[in-house]
């Protein structure tokens, strides 16, 4: 969805249409679920979290300054419910209970092989993931999962662009050394 | 980053995960629900599109969200800016004692460098938005600093009982527009933060 039109469903919902808010949850559940999914490790969690941001983001859609881009103020709202919930669950569970297996949460895409090795690297990413702060792991996830630019980051996490890519540049560093250490087993 | 190019490229070949099934049903559900219970939601919508409510609600809510933070810089600033010129004015043609007529007229300076300093971190804060938060935050330190020698000074330079009644409120004024400035400066980084969530 564009910006423009964005904004013209987002006017739509102020004036009190609340059915259009669906098109920007079709427009950013995808995003905001693999947010949250890779920031708990947690397929329910994230599912929770998710839902949470879109509907915090409806009650306060009101307080949305339209000059700005709306994808950045929904990550804001991720983020921030995302950080509340790692602060209240300081465990960070990252082997989930749920019903669905792994398989079944990624997308079916190209051949078991090469599935099979995705999900390995995968794991392995997951699980050193968790070994860093989450202030580096949202910005790595961010950059890498999401391809967020480094202003749009600066805007989401509420800091410098060089403060961004300085928790980058160390997210990084901490990844390469636990997979360094892993692969070395 | 090239050192790390090979783990950016595994990342980057991490299929997304799939979402629950329904979740956008879900989500409006909850929509649905959360805004039949809530009339504030229905105030608010109305509020929103409604010229003078509409401005009302905004001035609130930025002085509750803490985006006049530069705008509480500015008004501190000109608060300590009309008080050098009156104490500039007012103490222009005072005698007595030559130390204590320059501690006096120091006064006078104290209070015009406060000023400039505060205003030109509003400026800053109003032009750079969240970038410029810490150095908000290392000029408000400067400014409690500069309250705190002033006071020390004046504790210093003037023996007379009631100068310390007067070293304590101006002191703790001082301290207070300090305590009233960090929160702001709080309040704005949580809201930059928090944007709107």
């Amino acid at each position: 969805m564009d910006s423009q039109r964005e904004r013209q469903v987002i006017k739509t919902v102020l004036h009190g249409d609340r059915d259009a808010f669906g098109l920007l949850v079709d427009a950013y559940k995808d995003r905001i679920f693999n947010l949250a999914y890779r920031m708990t490790g947690n397929y329910d969690d994230a599912s929770d979290l998710a839902q949470e941001t879109f509907i915090r983001a409806f009650a306060r859609l009101h307080r949305f300054d339209q000059e700005r881009p709306f994808f950045t103020w929904l990550y804001t709202i991720g983020l921030n419910i995302v950080r509340n919930h790692l602060r209240q669950d300081k465990r960070q569970r990252r082997h989930e209970d749920g019903t669905a297996s792994d398989h079944d949460r990624y997308d079916p895409a190209g051949d078991p092989e090469h599935d099979v090795m995705s999900r390995q690297t995968s794991q392995m990413i997951e699980q050193c993931l968790e070994g860093i702060s989450a202030e580096m792991r949202e910005a790595v996830v961010l950059r890498f999962f999401h391809e967020v630019s480094f202003d749009d980051m600066a805007d989401i996490m509420g800091i410098s662009s060089s403060a961004a890519k300085m928790r980058v540049y160390r997210g990084l560093q901490r990844l390469g050394e636990c997979m360094k250490e892993r692969e070395g087993l | 980053m090239d050192r790390y190019r090979d783990i950016i490229e595994r990342m980057e070949g991490i299929p997304p995960v799939r979402l629950p099934e329904h979740f956008t049903e879900t989500v409006m559900r909850r929509v649905h629900a959360a805004g039949e219970k809530s009339i504030t939601v229905t105030v608010r919508e109305y509020c929103a599109h409604h010229g003078v409510l509409g401005a009302l609600r905004t001035v609130i809510a930025r002085n509750i969200e803490g985006t006049d933070c530069p705008l509480s810089f500015f008004v501190t600033g000109a608060f300590y800016m009309i008080m050098g010129i009156v104490l500039m004015v007012g103490l222009g043609e005072v005698g007595g004692d030559e130390t204590v007529v320059q501690m006096v007229r120091f006064q006078t300076q104290m209070t015009l460098v406060s000023s400039v300093l505060l205003i030109a971190l509003g400026v800053l804060m109003a032009s750079d938005g969240p970038a410029s938060i810490r150095v908000g935050k290392f000029g408000l330190l400067a400014y409690v600093c500069l309250v705190i020698v002033n006071s020390l000074v004046l504790q210093a330079a003037f023996r007379i009982s009631i100068a310390d009644t007067f070293t304590v409120i101006f002191a703790g004024t001082g301290m207070m527009m300090g305590a009233y400035l960090a929160v702001k400066i709080d309040h704005y980084q949580r809201h930059t933060m928090h944007r709107g969530a």
